[in-house]
């Protein structure tokens, strides 16, 4: 079997990790404060996350997609809603997202509800796209068994005819979502594998409460 | 076949496993001996820092038959662009309430049985594979363009495998493994700081044993997705999807 060295992977755990002194109260302002931070520390795909649903056969199903917003209310991405992750979501409308910073050696996991957004703000976004993404979302039919790229490069190019000089709509089957958390978990790797694990869950109160996990 | 099994509890000989010689074994008698020669000589043989960006695309007449060898590939080239933790993966399960979970893992092995990670098995993914086997992994290599997706069910290592590894561990680790009841709500970091006191202490100057609640899984895949980022979101999806002993090969749309 193969076996990766841990020498040739090092990682560098030489932080003060997260304590409960100075915790946010409220975990948005924690993530805020992560997120920025890996800003700074790192520039690829920083918004890269992992969502995780559950497939129609009651799995667990993953995918890498980019995070297009957050506010207090929750935490936005765009798709198309007949993709794989697209007809999950519309039976069972839970999600969780994972953001792994390795330059950090930070992640944070996020579970909650996901909810369709409104077509105005799903319009707003998709007009800020490149024209060939928009057109993209004509061509595509996300998730489905194709024949061969030449299907889809025909498609393209059926859809660059139509559109040809004027702005590309919104196809009605692509839009926003928004993940509305329940749960954060902060991790902060430390050295032994004594790593920092801080739990926010939302009471039914309306108030975050937040517990110490072990690693 | 008794001597052999009292041979292989005796660590030296457990740890010389996990850092198998440089000697080439022959690829048709052994594959697996063969490809974890193939990967510590890929190991060894990186020394210069790189950058890669994706080459190319995923194209079925390129595309080997067998997903196994294309994952090998995609390995080898996270390895050889350097990236911070190209054997980092996210490992989905379903939760106890339903709803999915996840969580970077570090993959520590694999063949063509499967994908190899090691945890608690008291920990949340630990009690959600045992109730629900199902799960996937996903694989992102940001610089390359590149994503593979792993969906199978997970299976426990036998004891044996469990013990090379944890044997192969930094003795912080191993203390660690005795010290945390994983994903419990503890009181405070002192709470386990000096948990990790005692139990140095209990194991001064002895081989920290393997607690029995702490070992491997290996997913066992009947399906993989490899993902290759293009241009204009017209990236490349290739699916195989076990048929009884072959693998389907699908194109799916971006």
């Amino acid at each position: 079997m193969v076996k990766l060295s841990l020498q040739t992977l090092p990682r560098d755990y030489r932080n003060r990790g997260l304590t409960e002194k100075n915790l946010p109260p409220n975990p948005f302002q924690l993530f805020q404060k992560w997120f920025k931070e890996a800003l700074k520390a790192q520039t690829l795909d920083v918004t890269a996350f992992t969502l995780a649903t559950v497939s129609v056969t009651g799995k667990p199903s993953q995918r890498t997609l980019l995070l297009k917003g957050f506010d207090t209310k929750g935490f936005v991405f765009f798709t198309n809603y007949e993709s794989l992750k697209g007809v999950e979501i519309a039976k069972k409308k839970v999600g969780s997202m994972l953001f792994y910073w390795a330059t950090l050696v930070r992640q944070v996991r996020i579970e909650g509800k996901v909810e369709k957004l409104s077509p105005k703000d799903s319009d707003q976004y998709f007009a800020l796209r490149p024209r060939l993404n928009q057109i993209s979302s004509w061509a595509s039919v996300q998730s489905r068994v194709i024949s061969g790229r030449k299907f889809f490069e025909d498609r393209m190019e059926k859809y660059e005819k139509e559109f040809s000089g004027r702005p590309v709509p919104r196809p009605p089957h692509w839009g926003g979502y928004r993940l509305v958390p329940s749960e954060f978990e902060f991790w902060y790797g430390r050295a032994n594998r004594l790593h920092d694990r801080l739990r926010y869950r939302l009471s039914s109160s309306g108030k975050w409460s937040i517990d110490r996990l072990s690693p | 076949m008794k001597a052999s099994a009292k041979k292989k509890n005796n660590l030296a000989d457990i740890r010389r496993e996990y850092h198998s010689g440089p000697v080439r074994p022959d690829r048709s008698a052994n594959p697996f001996r063969y490809t974890r020669y193939w990967f510590q000589q890929a190991l060894r043989a990186l020394s210069v820092m790189k950058r890669e960006y994706g080459k190319g695309g995923l194209t079925e007449e390129t595309a080997p038959l067998q997903p196994y060898p294309l994952f090998q590939q995609w390995f080898a080239d996270a390895l050889k662009a350097r990236l911070l933790d190209p054997n980092a993966m996210t490992l989905s399960t379903l939760g106890l309430d339903g709803r999915p979970a996840l969580r970077t893992v570090l993959l520590k092995g694999f063949d063509e049985k499967g994908f190899v990670f090691f945890t608690n098995y008291e920990s949340q993914k630990g009690r959600e594979l045992a109730r629900k086997n199902a799960a996937a992994l996903l694989f992102y290599w940001p610089t390359l363009a590149r994503q593979v997706r792993v969906d199978g069910r997970a299976v426990r290592v036998s004891a044996h495998e469990s013990d090379v590894y944890f044997h192969s561990r930094p003795r912080g680790s191993q203390i660690s493994a005795w010290v945390s009841r994983q994903s419990q709500r503890v009181p405070g970091r002192e709470y386990l700081e000096n948990l990790t006191a005692e139990f140095e202490n209990r194991f001064k100057g002895k081989v920290v044993p393997r607690p029995p609640y702490w070992g491997g899984f290996r997913l066992v895949p009947d399906r993989f997705e490899f993902w290759s980022g293009k241009p204009n979101r017209l990236h490349d999806r290739l699916r195989y999807v076990q048929k009884g002993a072959r693998w389907l090969q699908e194109r799916l749309s971006p």
